[in-house]
């Protein structure tokens, strides 16, 4: 990796990232995405499915 | 006596004519055919100037197809193809001339080479005259456009070496060749070099998609194949096919650039509706072979409610070899819907502009348009782990980054990531790597020498354009496997937070069991730099 300056104190920054995934707050967040990131997932599996029917039909132009 | 080659100055009237010419099909045909339509847009496009007629000239394919059909007709129908080449500048008689004549000249040779946008040839059957065909896309547009299958085609004309980066396109004759023989044939032509096959003739195409089909239909004169025919091509080429359903626009896009951007071209699927009236009417199926795109819209539009940004979601148009049309033909995302009755009931379907004409051929040109139904992909045995299966592990990699983002952790990424996902090679990985200008020293080395598998997902989350972070999957594993194989960190304090939050206890409980579980594992095993 290169190194960059950062206006940030990154260890600041990487405390508080830490402190909000254990926190309440971030286990909550965290359901959510999965929850969200899940349904988008079934309705790609949906859309993904071939009609069984359109498998034997010719193209014919 | 027949000439050895004629030259003439391009003017799509003059192509007509020598396509009818040669051919012995009637003028009002030729000039009948989309092929023609197509061609005046797409010479004038490429600039095209000079043709060179070579009068004698026997094409591989067509005389598979003329030694297993045409030579058993009664009428007889003749062997020898006539090939037509185009260049983009102003050539005579006497250029030609004073190369065969007058001893090596290199820089008329040059002058040939240079100008050189590829070859048709024209095969002698009444109506379907247009034969292999390859020709230049058109160019990129500031990267705009993108034919990543493009492959190298050399022709010899009298001596002179000339070449072209194209893919081979032809027109089906309706007899050894329907509509998807043809596109399988294109397709061929790039997985060939992919992963080295032999390439079928039409011929041979039709043999092998009917050998297991002899109650369907008979195979010569094919009247068109079906997605299991294709599929039984493709595996007698040694390479396994994945049928995908692709209504879904989304989903089309995302698959054709995941693909044809590690160079396999695809086949679509698609029903033709006329819609010169008010309901569309349905025309019939056709299968076309999917060679480039074009990524004309500036923003990625969001996927659902998830907002996760796909590159591929900014496709405007695709460019198809439609054996009815011609090659690089232009099919845009215009956002239109058809609306059509199926099984008396009333349905609407995202749609593809066409160059095809709708009201039984007599509609103007556009009157037709595409609903996409299955992509099929031509993949390498080896190759195991689907795009679905990178895809979703990404997208659900990135809900849990931007939230990182939005609460302000990652204070380098001002916007949304955007992620382009896409299959390589570790040859094209390693390349890509090393004219990177972001990655320093032992880090860089490390992720050149680190040995990997030759097939490779990779998965790029861009801001404005700069790499972010690669994630690397290896497409040869297995899904219950740790396909996943490592990340490019492009970002020093990215990679840093990335790597401390997975180490959380509440991260790995909750991430473990999905599709995101093994990038964030790898990222926990990662140790944790100091700045």
């Amino acid at each position: 990796m290169n190194a960059r300056s950062y206006d940030h104190d990154p260890n600041e920054i990487a405390e508080k990232a830490k402190k909000w995934v254990a926190s309440s707050r971030g286990k909550r967040a965290m359901k959510e995405i999965l929850e969200k990131a899940t349904s988008a997932k079934e309705r790609l599996e949906k859309d993904r499915q071939i009609d069984p029917k359109s498998i034997f039909e010719p193209m014919t132009f | 006596m027949l000439q050895p080659f004629e030259v003439f100055e391009y003017h799509i009237d003059k192509l007509s004519e020598i396509l009818a010419e040669k051919s012995k099909a009637s003028l009002k045909d030729i000039n009948k055919k989309l092929h023609c339509h197509y061609f005046e847009n797409y010479f004038d496009g490429i600039g095209a100037r000079t043709i060179i007629v070579e009068n004698d000239y026997i094409d591989r394919d067509f005389l598979d197809d003329y030694a297993e059909y045409y030579v058993k007709c009664f009428k007889r129908y003749r062997r020898k193809c006539t090939r037509l080449h185009f260049f983009r500048t102003s050539l005579s008689s006497k250029d030609l001339d004073a190369l065969l004549s007058s001893g090596p000249d290199d820089f008329l040779e040059l002058k040939f080479q240079e100008a050189y946008l590829g070859f048709i040839v024209v095969i002698p059957l009444p109506r379907t005259v247009i034969g292999r065909t390859c020709l230049t896309a058109y160019p990129s547009d500031s990267g705009r456009r993108n034919f990543p299958i493009l492959r190298p085609y050399q022709a010899n004309l009298f001596g002179l070496s000339l070449q072209i980066n194209s893919l081979a396109f032809q027109e089906q004759d309706m007899v050894v060749a329907a509509c998807a023989t043809s596109a399988l044939w294109s397709v061929f032509h790039g997985t060939g070099m992919l992963f080295q096959h032999s390439i079928p003739s039409p011929v041979e195409i039709t043999k092998a998609a009917t050998d297991n089909f002899p109650i369907e239909d008979r195979a010569i004169p094919s009247h068109g194949l079906n997605y299991a025919q294709m599929a039984y091509v493709i595996r007698s080429v040694g390479l396994e096919p994945m049928l995908v359903d692709a209504r879904d626009h989304y989903i089309l896009k995302s698959i054709l650039y995941a693909y044809l951007k590690g160079s396999i071209p695809l086949i679509m699927g698609i029903n033709l509706y006329d819609v010169t009236g008010k309901r569309g009417r349905f025309m019939g199926k056709h299968a076309v072979a999917i060679t480039g795109y074009s990524l004309g819209l500036s923003k990625a539009k969001p996927f659902s409610n998830t907002g996760f940004l796909l590159r591929a979601s900014r496709i405007d148009k695709i460019y198809v070899h439609d054996d009815q049309v011609g090659p690089f033909a232009r099919m845009k995302f215009d956002g239109k819907k058809v609306v059509f009755d199926q099984e008396k009931e009333t349905k609407e379907a995202s749609s593809i502009s066409t160059s095809w004409r709708g009201d039984n051929g007599n509609g103007p040109i556009g009157s037709a348009r595409a609903v996409a139904e299955c992509v099929l992909v031509p993949i390498y045995h080896k190759i195991r782990i689907t795009f679905e299966t990178v895809h979703d592990s990404v997208l659900f990699f990135d809900l849990f980054f931007e939230q990182l983002r939005k609460k302000g952790f990652l204070p380098s990424l001002a916007q949304r990531i955007e992620w382009e996902i896409y299959f390589t090679t570790i040859n094209e990985l390693k390349k890509d790597l090393l004219n990177s200008k972001i990655l320093k020293g032992l880090y860089r080395k490390n992720a050149l020498t680190e040995s990997m598998p030759r097939f490779i997902w990779r998965a790029t989350a861009y801001t404005k354009d700069s790499p972010v972070l690669d994630l690397l999957f290896d497409a040869t594993d297995i899904e219950q496997g740790n396909f996943f194989l490592r990340a490019i960190e492009y970002d020093p304090l990215i990679a840093m937070i990335l790597r401390i939050v997975a180490k959380e206890e509440a991260v790995v409980e909750n991430f473990e069991e999905s599709p995101a579980g093994r990038i964030l594992e790898w990222f926990k095993e990662q140790p944790i730099e100091s700045f």
